[in-house]
Formats: structure tokens, C-alpha cells, sequence
């Protein structure tokens, strides 16, 4: 037997979840996807490594943005945050 | 009614007590832009501390969803509303002084829970309510988290609609503030509560405590907690045993609480501040990191200062959420703290690096430069990125991390995708 018990909608300590009642429109995702990119900028990231991250099915937040606005969209993004250093 | 001094506020208010400081006092730093809601915190704390018997409910550690979360629920838009019917359009801030010597964010006009019980002429500290049962239920309401029949993908179950708005929410991570002027203290009719005067925890004494409530009724933030089986009231005790350095794994030096050593998501920093014994307010310390991260880059915030309990929990703001919402939770100094945040100073960039970088408290850190590697252009400023090393001490000065800002990256062999 599992140790975990179904859930139960009776129980108050059950989670709640949120079904928002209407789709995220595109500029949302793009706002979510810069943000994205910025914050493992922040972190010290290369720009390939974010790329390859957001590539990555297991990074689920970041991969649906992927999906959705297609790589060259991401591409941009990471280029518009990350200026090589000249010389 | 004595007077104290609260440099949130940048101005002296009432409290029942006479000022009072601890040497040192407990802090936290939370960087909400990172927070995935993941509830590793909450986890670690309730297996700690709340999993026995009349314990069931309390979350004495919680991460609610905003701005619909609460846990209990809706405890910040109730106690906003208390406040605003004591004082009609008068919770203001006047940012001219910000800055000024004793001031950080200006000077607050309005009424804190305090004053604004005071002004009502009843017995009450602090201006407050009772959750009911149902409030105190279901702490994670409002999370993202799609619920739905098992093993039936994209299948999404009775969940609660929300009212339409701007796709925004943040995570919003809570614990005991420990305030520096708490409220539970000043309400308690028995005088159960006490702050330590070595780290400022905020504890309560089982065996006085005879469960009257007022503290679960005038704590604004609703973190002490009442348990029914033991007919006294309970709250976060700061994981003191591990502040104290008594666990064995840092051989008799402070460390960091349980919610905060098991953040996977990187997000949380807590440590002891040393505090003026005069003025309550914090030591010039500007290589202490929780110093430099309040006082000095002022990149992290209280969460609702207009309260006026000189909570000691601060947050980086989430820049992605209407400001006029982060005004009314953080007080005026967010625009500074995001702007800080999005094109941050050298140092800082550093230091945001040593956020669980390990268990044992950091008391001092020092930066190694290194050289420039990219620019960078966020929110329109284009800043430089050093390869900066910026390098934690704990308590006896011993080296405990090392962290460049550019991470060291490692690729796990194929064959053992999920090894350490």
C-alpha cells in the first residue's frame, strides 16, 4: 500500500490549486521568458548555457516559453540582455 | 506610554514597554524574484518543530501565493483594513526625509497597529483580530498548483477561478519577523513572551503561558499560533538551538535555521545583526551581508513597516508586480531596491552569490576582484559584470565560502544522469 493517501476534497489541509480562467496572453509569456533570462544572467550564466536551458524539457516554466515563442524569439531575448566584452 | 525608536519608520512611536535591545539580533533576506514555492522550507520546518498531535494546522514557516494567498487567509488585507478604518487615508509616507540621518525610507505620517489601538481607547497593544478555523485552513489557497484527476495530464479539476486580472503573482515567504517591537510580546496579558537579549528571538514561555490568545490576536503578520491540546500558544522559536551553535555539525558555531539551510532555490539568507544598545537601531557594519543588503545597497525591504513592529525579515521585491501592490507591502524604498536589483553595484552582485552558500552563519564578508567579463542591459541600463570572488567568515573568522559570480558549471557523466 502506498504510503501516500488519495486526496480527499473534504480535508482542509488539502491543496488548493488555481485554474486562471483565462489564457496567458503572449506579451505575458515574454515579459516571464526576459525575466527569465535576466535573473541566471544575474547568476553569472553564459549565453549558451541559458540557451541550452531553455531547450531543456525538464525546465518546465522556461521550455513552455520556449515552445511558444520559438528559439529565434529566446535568442533575441538573451542577445538583447548579454553584450560580449570588445577586445 | 513610553516611546521608542523605530528607524523603519524614521520616527519615535508608542509601545508598552521601555526601549530595550538585544546584542545582537536574528535577520532574514529573502530574495522573492527567485522563490519557486517549492515549500522545501515549510517542509523542513513542520518536520522539525509542528508534527505532533494539536500541531496539525500550524505552519509556523509558510509560502503563500500573492496577491490572493494568505496564510491564515487573508491576514495582510484584514489588518490593512483595520488600519485604514483607524486612520481614513492617513497611511502615508513622507519620503522627503529619506536618507536623513535616522531615517532609511522617510518618515511614516500613519498610524501603526499600536497607535492606531491606543486611538481606539480599548484595553488592546495592538490593533488586531482572531482568525477563525476556517482562516487557518488550507495555507497554500491560491497556489499555482493545478489539481486534477491522477495520471490524467493537462486534465485540470475543480480549482478556484480567480477574478480576472494581469497575469501577476509572486511567492511570498513567511516566518516570525522576531520584530524588534513585537506585538505578540506587548499584548500578552501575562507577560509569557520574551525577546533573548543575545540574538533578539522572540520566544514564548510554555509555562506561563496560560493560552489566552492575545498574542495569536495582535501579532499583525499572525505567527504565534494556538494549540488546543496543550491550551497554550506556540510560534516560531527561530530554530535557537542551531543560532546558539549547539548541533553538533558546526562544532559550537551559530548556524542557519532549518527553513533556511534547506532552500534549494537559493533564495534565503539569515544571520545575527550587532544592534546599538542606545538607538535599537543596527551597528555600522557594512561587511556583515545582511547589513549591506538593508542599510547599505538597500536592495531588501520589511515586509509592511507601517505595521511598527521593526520586523526583521526583508525581502527583495518581485519587479514584475505593480509597484503601487509592493508600495503597500514593502513601504517607498521599492524603486530603489529593484532598480539596485536590475543593474546591481559590484558588491552587491557579489554578495547575492552568498545566499546558501552554507549552513553556518555568515558574519563577514570580503569580495576578491576579478576581471570584466560581459556587459549587461536589463530594464534599459547596461551595466558591467566582474568575475568578482566574494568570500563568507563565520563567526571566528574562519573562511566557510568562496563563490565567484560566474558559477562554476559541472556536467554529470551520461551514465549517471541523477549521480552526485
Amino acid at each position: 500500500m502506498s504510503p501516500m493517501k488519495d486526496a480527499d476534497a473534504e480535508d482542509p489541509l488539502e491543496i488548493v490549486g488555481v485554474v486562471l480562467d483565462r489564457p496567458m496572453d503572449a506579451d505575458a509569456i515574454d515579459d516571464m521568458a526576459r525575466t527569465f533570462v535576466e535573473e541566471y544572467v544575474l547568476l553569472g550564466w553564459s549565453p549558451e548555457r541559458i540557451l541550452a536551458m531553455f531547450r531543456r524539457p525538464y525546465y518546465g516554466g522556461a521550455h513552455d516559453a520556449y515552445e511558444r515563442l520559438g528559439e529565434p524569439r529566446i535568442r533575441a531575448l538573451i542577445e538583447q540582455t548579454i553584450e560580449p566584452v570588445e577586445g | 506610554m513610553p516611546s521608542v525608536y523605530n528607524w523603519q519608520l524614521g520616527r519615535d512611536m508608542t509601545y508598552r514597554f521601555d526601549p530595550a535591545y538585544p546584542k545582537r539580533q536574528f535577520a532574514f533576506v529573502f530574495n522573492i524574484n527567485r522563490c519557486l514555492a517549492c515549500q522545501t522550507c515549510t517542509m523542513a520546518c513542520k518536520s522539525t518543530w509542528t508534527f505532533s498531535e494539536g500541531q496539525e494546522y500550524m505552519w509556523w514557516n509558510n509560502v503563500e501565493t500573492k496577491p490572493y494567498g494568505g496564510y491564515p487567509q487573508g491576514w495582510d488585507v484584514k489588518l490593512l483594513s483595520l488600519l485604514e478604518q483607524a486612520n481614513p487615508g492617513g497611511q502615508v509616507w513622507d519620503t522627503r526625509r529619506a536618507g536623513k540621518p535616522g531615517t532609511v525610507y522617510g518618515e511614516f505620517m500613519g498610524k501603526t497597529v499600536f497607535e492606531a489601538a491606543a486611538g481606539a481607547g480599548g484595553k488592546d497593544q495592538a490593533i488586531g483580530y482572531l482568525p477563525t478555523d476556517e482562516e487557518w485552513r488550507s495555507p497554500n489557497i491560491h497556489e499555482d498548483t493545478a489539481k486534477g484527476p491522477k495520471g490524467v495530464p493537462g486534465a485540470y479539476g475543480k480549482g478556484t477561478s480567480l477574478p480576472e486580472h494581469n497575469t501577476w503573482f509572486f511567492y511570498l515567504q513567511r516566518l516570525c519577523n522576531h520584530c524588534s517591537y513585537p506585538a505578540c510580546l506587548a499584548a500578552c496579558p501575562r507577560n509569557a513572551i520574551y525577546k533573548r537579549p543575545e540574538d533578539g528571538i522572540v520566544l514564548i514561555d510554555q509555562a506561563r503561558c496560560r493560552g489566552y490568545r492575545k498574542c495569536v490576536e495582535q501579532c499583525p503578520y499572525k505567527k504565534p499560533m494556538y494549540r488546543a491540546t496543550t491550551r497554550v500558544s506556540e510560534k516560531c522559536i527561530g530554530c535557537y538551538p542551531r543560532v546558539e551553535g549547539t548541533d553538533p555539525l558546526t562544532e559550537g558555531l551559530p548556524m542557519e535555521t532549518r527553513c533556511m539551510a534547506v532552500c534549494p532555490g537559493k533564495i534565503r539568507m539569515q544571520g545575527l545583526v550587532q544592534v546599538d544598545p542606545e538607538t535599537g537601531d543596527w551597528k555600522h557594519d557594512p561587511q556583515n551581508p545582511l547589513y549591506y543588503l538593508v542599510k547599505e545597497a538597500k536592495v531588501a525591504l520589511p515586509l509592511y513597516p507601517q505595521f511598527g513592529t521593526q520586523p526583521n525579515g526583508y525581502y527583495i521585491p518581485p519587479r514584475w508586480v505593480p509597484r503601487e501592490f509592493l508600495e503597500q507591502m514593502f513601504g517607498p524604498g521599492v524603486d530603489h531596491a529593484i532598480e539596485q536589483y536590475l543593474a546591481p553595484p559590484r558588491e552587491l552582485l557579489a554578495v547575492l552569490q552568498l545566499f546558501r552558500a552554507t549552513q553556518r552563519i555568515i558574519f563577514r564578508f570580503e569580495i576578491e576582484e576579478g576581471p570584466k567579463v560581459r556587459n549587461v542591459v536589463i530594464g534599459g541600463k547596461r551595466w558591467s559584470m566582474y568575475d568578482d570572488t566574494v568570500v563568507g567568515f563565520d563567526s571566528q573568522g574562519n573562511e566557510v565560502a568562496r563563490l565567484p559570480v560566474i558559477e562554476p558549471f559541472y556536467v554529470r557523466p551520461k551514465k549517471y544522469p541523477n549521480g552526485i
